[in-house]
Formats: structure tokens, sequence, C-alpha cells
């Protein structure tokens, strides 16, 4: 064990100070085998074996002094350092005398405290120094850290947690080499003299790299002589002296390396391994928080995209609706330049019912595309599954054709399903070189749901809704056989009758005048049954609707009313049965209902077709009433089941307004009864297609709805 | 009650497809002197007969197969435009005015009547005789609607009972002489009426009374 410089120095002087005090030839501070301090002797000379032996037999004795020769010596133990022995030889007399060897004894025992004291000293300066070192390294440790949380790992993190390392370890340059997916590694941040980020680090020779990645540990190289390959250019050309590296693990996975260089004659401390083996900690870290945090933002955006699509379906959104904020939410989430919904038709193509693309590239709704060729909607297609490619080849106009027309690098779709059958395919693609996330398809898939349960609540209601205008149309029907069956049949049988009673009449004597009067009377009631029947039919179903339509019977309505009637109607061309019964009862029924509470002077009555829409107001000039238009309630279903709207408003002194709104075509798939209609030939839009965008061109009779 | 026998000689083809009413009303009209020269059950048939037999009457039921709308009135066109000597009576089970107008309009010789009338022999031969004579026949239930109807600011407001009563019988299609009888007044003080009447609703004097029954029923109906 080497004793410490200033006790070193302080021993020296101890040995200095008591020969001369004593007029010594000798003076030596033994501790065991080691000469602590000596004068006396020339340099590395003195006669270790000998004064160990009069040290350790503690009695006086001779030793030999150069140039003088044999001379009494006198040895006293030290207290400090534990062991040490001071030794004194004079030449001449008879060696010390009493109150020189008190003199020894005394100045042995200044010398242990000064020595002791520099001891402390010395123990003191060297606990601070490493207590400043420590807190250096925390604190440059703590600054990596701070980046970490709140930089995302990029150049900038890098670079600066390079300059951390360099300055706590006192090295001219740091830099973050990461491992590259092509099993080449390039400079991710660097501090001082070093190639600029990106550079490529050979890792042919036998550099500092590639030892960390082969051990896996940190490494020190501390002399590149005798090494080859490029590694040495750079040495050469940086003027590296030394360096230290250490790996960067995430997730058990080797990222990359953080590593020191000292420069020129510089040089790197002895525990640099171990620090710099913290900071490859940090950056992974850093690394790993950042890959949580983008994880996190992805699933954050697409439950956000989810839920509004989900939204939009519960909110009863129409499927084309769904469809385009399906693309839109797709193409957003995975950045992705192209995203396409599409309906798979009977013949093998695929309509675009949804689309969001690029400007210049624009796909337009209703477009019908050739499922044909390598793509994802082939698979889609083919496997009803999920699927992704990385090549697309097909024909002009057909999906894969038009995404490797854009240059679609990648894509990622998913099936569309309906009722457990394959309706369409929800797909993304992306001309960007790196490839979309593995689990891409997956997460479409989650739209397609969605887009699923769109189409099947919406087929669900327009089934409801055809089936409920199929019980009215139907009611209508039988209401207008009854009302037939009543005038072909009943009251033609009646009249009949009442005939042949009166010509029985006719034929009585005259002198049964009781008879012929009794006669006469069962005529006057046939009579009045056969009026009695005539309102009945004419409250089943109105003869003048079916036979001269709208107008006639409004007409006719208008005469009877107890409140004047102003009738505006315009031209209406016969409408569908259904539409014209429903307009026609609520007339009908507002003219009742108007003349039993409002205690109006005037009704209007406005009729117009526009846009396929029927649109009739009924407005008194009558006071307010809360009970009013309950006449109107059971009409409400009836209108309701063909699509329309009926609002009944009554503001303050402002009578009664009743409007009705019914699309002219009702509902597809309803019989269009005996009135011929212009116009009406072909069926009417799908659901898919109802109102479909200004872009779209999707007309309603193309394509099926499987 | 059945009146004079001699002034009926007319030929009258029946058309109605409920063999039961259309043999009572032949059997009635024959009780009253009618000669029922043909029955027919639908349109095409009731044309065919007329060819055959160019009746002096037509009695036809609007609503006929095949459709049960308004074959009765179409084959009045017919008959109109192809023979307009004939008379033609059409049975409505329903008031309906444009129907109604669309006949009258079609010419004199005319009538439209509710079917429940032929059971009011007298009524339903009345009506006969006067379209036999050239006179429109509008039935007075569907004159009485149209009087009836209310109107904001009505122009009829400005007319007295008796005027209104003289209006009703016009629009039914009668004559002076045939309202002053109704009436039990003499033809000068309907003459006076009809004038005054004519005056205060702006219609013009005309001395044809089919065409007065036109003007007065489109007036009804548009007012």
């Amino acid at each position: 064990m080497s004793s410490a410089k200033g006790e070193a120095s302080a021993a020296l002087a101890a040995v200095e100070r008591v020969a001369e005090a004593l007029d010594a030839e000798v003076a030596v501070i033994l501790r065991g085998h080691e000469l602590v301090a000596a004068v006396g002797y020339p340099e590395h000379s003195a006669p270790l074996a000998e004064l160990e032996s009069v040290a350790a037999s503690a009695r006086d004795s001779q030793i030999t002094v150069p140039g003088v020769g044999m001379c009494p010596a006198t040895a006293v133990p030290l207290e400090y350092p534990p062991g040490a022995m001071l030794l004194v030889a004079r030449s001449g007399g008879g060696g010390l005398s009493r109150t020189e060897q008190s003199l020894l004894r005394a100045m042995a025992r200044a010398t242990s405290m000064t020595m002791r004291v520099q001891r402390l000293l010395e123990e003191e300066r060297a606990n601070r120094e490493i207590a400043e070192r420590l807190a250096n390294e925390h604190a440059a440790l703590r600054q990596v850290a701070t980046l970490v949380a709140e930089l995302a790992p990029g150049d900038e993190i890098f670079a600066a947690v390079a300059e951390q390392a360099a300055r706590l370890h006192g090295a001219g340059s740091a830099s973050v080499v990461r491992f590259e997916p092509d099993g080449s590694a390039r400079i991710a941040g660097s501090w001082g003299p070093m190639p600029p980020v990106g550079a490529r680090v050979d890792l042919s020779g036998e550099g500092l790299t590639t030892a960390v990645r082969r051990s896996g540990e940190p490494v020190r190289v501390d002399a590149y002589e005798g090494r080859a390959g490029p590694v040495m250019e750079l040495v050469r050309e940086f003027g590296i002296h030394s360096s230290v590296g250490a790996p960067i693990s995430v997730e058990r996975r080797m990222w990359g390396i953080i590593a020191i260089f000292a420069h020129g004659s510089g040089s790197l401390p002895a525990d640099s391994e171990q620090t710099l083996m913290s900071f490859g900690e940090l950056i992974a870290t850093a690394i790993s928080n950042a890959q949580a945090r983008v994880e996190l933002r992805r699933v954050a955006d697409e439950q956000g995209a989810l839920r509004r699509v989900a939204t939009l379906v519960a909110g009863g959104a129409s499927p084309p609706e769904t469809f385009s904020a399906v693309a839109a939410e797709v193409a957003r989430l995975f950045d992705a330049e192209i995203a396409l919904v599409l309906r798979f038709e009977a013949d093998g193509s695929a309509t675009v019912v949804g689309a969001r693309s690029e400007p210049g590239n624009e796909v337009r709704l209703g477009t019908e595309l050739v499922v044909a060729g390598v793509g994802v909607v082939v698979s889609v297609r083919r496997t009803e599954r999920p699927a992704r490619s990385e090549r697309f080849d097909g024909p002009a106009g057909s999906v894969a054709g038009y995404l490797q027309r854009l240059g679609a690098r990648c894509g990622v779709g998913a099936p569309i399903t309906v009722g457990g059958h394959l309706w369409g395919a929800v797909v993304a693609a992306t001309r960007r070189p790196e490839a979309l996330p593995a689990d891409s398809e997956s997460r479409v898939g989650e739209f397609t749901e969605l887009v699923g349960t769109a189409i099947a609540k919406t087929e669900l209601r327009a089934e409801l809704n055809a089936s409920r205008a199929r019980l009215v149309v139907a009611g209508d029907e039988a209401r207008r056989r009854i009302e037939r069956d009543l005038h072909d049949g009943v009251q033609q049988r009646l009249l009949a009758l009442t005939l042949a009673l009166r010509n029985a009449a006719d034929i009585v004597p005259g002198d049964l005048t009781d008879l012929a009067q009794q006669l006469s009377r069962i005529v006057d009631g046939l009579n009045d049954v056969f009026e009695e029947l005539r309102e009945l039919s004419r409250g089943v179903h109105p003869a003048i609707l079916s036979q001269g339509g709208l107008v006639p019977a409004l007409k006719s309505l208008a005469r009877r009313s107890a409140v004047p009637v102003e009738l505006e109607l315009g031209t209406v061309e016969r409408l569908a049965p259904p539409v014209e019964v429903a307009a026609y009862h609520a007339v009908s029924e507002a003219l009742v209902d108007v003349a039993r509470h409002s205690g109006a002077s005037l009704v209007r009555v406005k009729l117009a077709v526009e846009d396929a829409t029927l649109r009739l107001t009924v407005h008194d000039d009558g006071g307010a009433d809360p009970t009013r238009g309950s006449g109107l309630a059971g009409l409400a279903d009836r209108v309701e089941a063909l699509g329309g709207t009926i609002a009944v408003s009554s503001p303050e002194g402002k009578g009664t307004a009743i409007v009705l709104e019914l699309p002219v075509e009702p509902i597809s798939g309803l019989p269009t009864a005996q009135v011929p209609q212009p116009g009406s030939g072909g069926p009417s839009p799908r659901v898919g297609e109802q109102g479909s965008s200004a872009t779209g061109s999707a007309n309603g009779e193309e394509g099926s709805w499987p | 009650m059945n009146g004079n026998l001699e002034t009926r000689r007319w030929r009258v083809i029946l058309a109605e497809d409920d063999v039961l009413l259309r043999e009572g009303l032949a059997s009635l009209l024959r009780g009253a002197g009618v000669e029922v020269v043909g029955q027919a059950g639908d349109a095409s048939e009731l044309l065919h007969l007329v060819e055959r037999h160019e009746p002096d009457l037509v009695v036809v039921d609007i609503r006929m197969p095949p459709t049960h709308s308004t074959e009765g009135l179409d084959a009045a066109r017919r008959i109109r435009a192809e023979h307009p000597s004939i008379g033609i009576l059409v049975l409505s089970a329903h008031v309906e005015v444009e129907h109604a107008i669309d006949l009258i309009a079609a010419g004199e010789r005319t009538g439209y009547l509710l079917k429940s009338r032929v059971t009011e022999v007298d009524q339903l031969l009345e009506t006969l005789d006067r379209i036999a004579q050239g006179g429109s026949v509008v039935d007075p239930a569907l004159v009485q609607e149209l009087v009836e109807a209310r109107r904001k600011n009505d122009p009829l407001s400005e007319l007295s009972e008796r005027e209104r009563e003289v209006l009703a019988l016009m629009a039914e299609g009668r004559s002076n002489a045939g309202i002053a009888r109704q009436l039990w007044v003499t033809e000068g003080t309907v003459e006076k009426h009809v004038r005054s009447i004519l005056s205060k609703l702006s219609l013009e004097a005309t001395s044809d009374d089919h065409r007065r029954v036109l003007a007065v029923l489109a007036f009804l109906e548009a007012r």
C-alpha cells in the first residue's frame, strides 16, 4: 500500500527535522518492509534489511552509515502509521543521551500526529472528489432523464445525451449509434468532432461498435495501434486516442450503442464504462417510452375514430354518410393517401360507395371497378378475411389497377359482412415506402364491423318502412275493394229491390190503398238506407279520389266544409294511391277539426308537388286549442310509413297550420296501383344510394343490394 | 201519375252492369210507356246497340266494367260525337261535379242524375222528357252542393232567397217556363229574377238555355 502524497512529504519533513535536531547522520521511518522516509542514504540505497532488523530488535545497536562506518542507532515506535518505527543513527560517542532520547520520542509523537492529520486531510479530499464526481454524474443523468421524459427520441435527444456523456467523462466527443433493420449502423446523434447524423458506421473492422454489439457489454479501447480496417481512418481523422462504448438495449433487443472518445492526449476515467451504461439505459427508456406513447396515441386515435363512426351509426346516419365518414377516418388513421369503401356486386365488380382520395386522383362515388389482378381487394373478396398487399397489379378499370396507377406501395383491407354475407370491403393504401403497421388490416376490420352494422340497420329500417307501407297500401286496397263491393253489389241490389218494389206498387189494385201506402213507406225507407250506404261508402273510400285524383276530391271536400275553404291546388298530376289517400284524409280530418274546434272563418289549403315531394298545407285563422290536431294522430302512422312527415303548429294568434310532406314515390317496392304514373317506370333508389353526395354519381338503379 | 203516354213514345237503350237493376229499370220504363229497344251490360255493348238501333235516348251508368270508373261518361261522349241527336242521361252513384260539367259541356240533350232517382218514377220520366225536348238536366242534389258550398266574400250573399231558388233551378237546367211552373209564378216574374241574378253575378245574359246552364254551373263551381 502506497502512502498518500501528503503523508509521505510529512514523513520526509519529519526525518529531516529529527536528523537535524539530533545531529544524526541517518534518520529513517520504516513500516514493515517499507521505507516510508529516509535521510542519510543515497536514493534507493538504504540497507532495508539491516534497518528492519534494528527496528525489530527495538534495542540500541549498530548500523552502517555511508561514509562513516558503524554507528550506534536508536529506534522508537510511531503511533501512526501503525507498526512504523522512527530510527536514527549518529556517529561517535555512545549513542543518544537520555535527553536526546526524550526528544526523539517527542518528535516521533509529533511526526505521528502530523502524518495522521495529513492522512485524514487526504482522505477527506478524496471523499470530496468522489462526492463531487458522483454529483456531476447524477446531475448529468438527471438531465438526460429529463430530456428523455420531455422529448421524443430523435436527433435532438441523442445529441443532447451524447453531449452530457462527453462532458461528464471529460471526453472530446460522443455519439449515439443506432442499428438499422438492414443490419447497418448509423450515427443517430453526436457531440464534438464526429461524422454527421445519419452517417454509416462501418462494422466490418474491429471497432468499438462491433465489440459492444458482439459482447452486449461496455467495452473500452485504449490502444488502437495494431487494429485494421476503415475504423482506423476515423481514428486518425478525428485524432481518437481511446474510447468507451456501452450498449442501448430496448426490450432485450440491441438498439444501438453510446460511445465517448478521448482525442489527442486526453484519457477517459477508469469507471466510465459503468456511467456510460447508465446513459445507455436512459436512452433505452426514452425509446421504449416513446414507443409506448406512439402506441398509446395510436390506440386513442383509433378509439376516437371508431367512436365517431359508431356515434354516426347509432344516430341513424344513412349508409352513404357512414361510408364517407369511414373512408375519411381510415385515411386519417393510417395517414393513407387513399381509402375506399366498396360494395361487391353480383357480377364480380365493386362499386365505390365511399372514398377519400387526394386532389387530382379523386375517385367518384358510384364508380364501378373490376376486382381482378393482384391487390388487397382481390384477396379480401377471395378469403373474406382482412388482407394486406405490397404489390398492386391489375387491368385498367380494376381496383388493383387504380391503386397501381396511384403508385400505392402498401395496402390493407377488410371485408364488410352484412347478415353473415360478404357485402363489400374497406381498403386503405399508401405510396410511402414504409409499410403500414403490422396489425393495420385487423384495425380496418373494426371499421368494417361498424359499416356492416350501419347497413344492416338501414336495411332493417327500410324493410320495416316497406312493410309498414305495404300494410298501408293493403289497407287502402281493402277499403277500395269494400267501396267497390258496396257500390257494385249492395247499393245496386238495394236500388234494384227498390225498383222492383216500386213496380209492384204500381200494379197494386186501386182499392188496396193501405197496401199501396205501406209499399210507398218501404220504398222511402229503402231510399234512406241507400243514402246512408252512400255516406258510409264515401267514408270507407272516396270514389272520386281514385277516379279523378286529388284536385276534384279536395274540391269536393272544400264544398262540403262547414268553414269556407280557399284552395290553391295548381296542377297536380295523379300520384301514387297511398299518397293521394294520405293527402285526402289529411285535408278531410283537418277540415273536421277546424269546424269542431277553431271558430275559424277561413281555411287555406295549399297543395304543391316539388322535388318529388308533395307539400300540403292546411292553415286556418282560428284560435289556438291544445287539442287541435288530435284527429290527425291516426294519420301520422300512415304518413310516417310512407316516409313523410306531418306537423301541426298553432302559434298564439296565428291560427293553426298543418303541414304534410310526403315523398311522391313513397317507398321502393310498392305496387304502383292502377293509375299510370308518368315517369315512374324504374325502381326506386335502393337503400345504399339514397341521398348520395354531390360528387357521387351513384344512380339508384345501378347495381343490386345483395 | 204516369202522365201523358203519347209524349213518351221514346226508343231507349239502357246500359247498366247490374242485371237486376237494369231489368227493374226497363220494366219501370216500359210500364210508363217507354220503348226499351236494348239493354247493355257495358260500354262497348252499349255503343254497339246504339249503332244498331239509333235510339232517341240512352240511360247509362257512369261506372261499368271493366274498370268501374268513368266508362259510362266516356261512352256518352262518343255517342254525343257520333250521334248528336241522341239524348243521354248519365246515372251516378255519387255527386261528382267535374263529371257533370264535363257531360253538360259535351252539348245539349244531356243529363246527370243520381242513381237513386230512378226509384222516383215521375222525376225520372220528367228528366227524360226534358232531355228529349232538347234540354239539359243536372241533379238537384249536385246543384245544392254547389250552391251551399261556403265561401268567404260569397257573391251569392248578394242574392235574395228567391233569387237563390231561381239560380238553383237555372243550374238544374230548367227553362224560364219550367222555373215558373216550379215556383208557381209567372214567366215574367222569373225573367225579372233571372236578369237581376245575372247582373248581380256579372254573368252575361243568353237566350240559349244550354249555354245558361253551363255558365251558371261554371260560376258556381269556380266561385
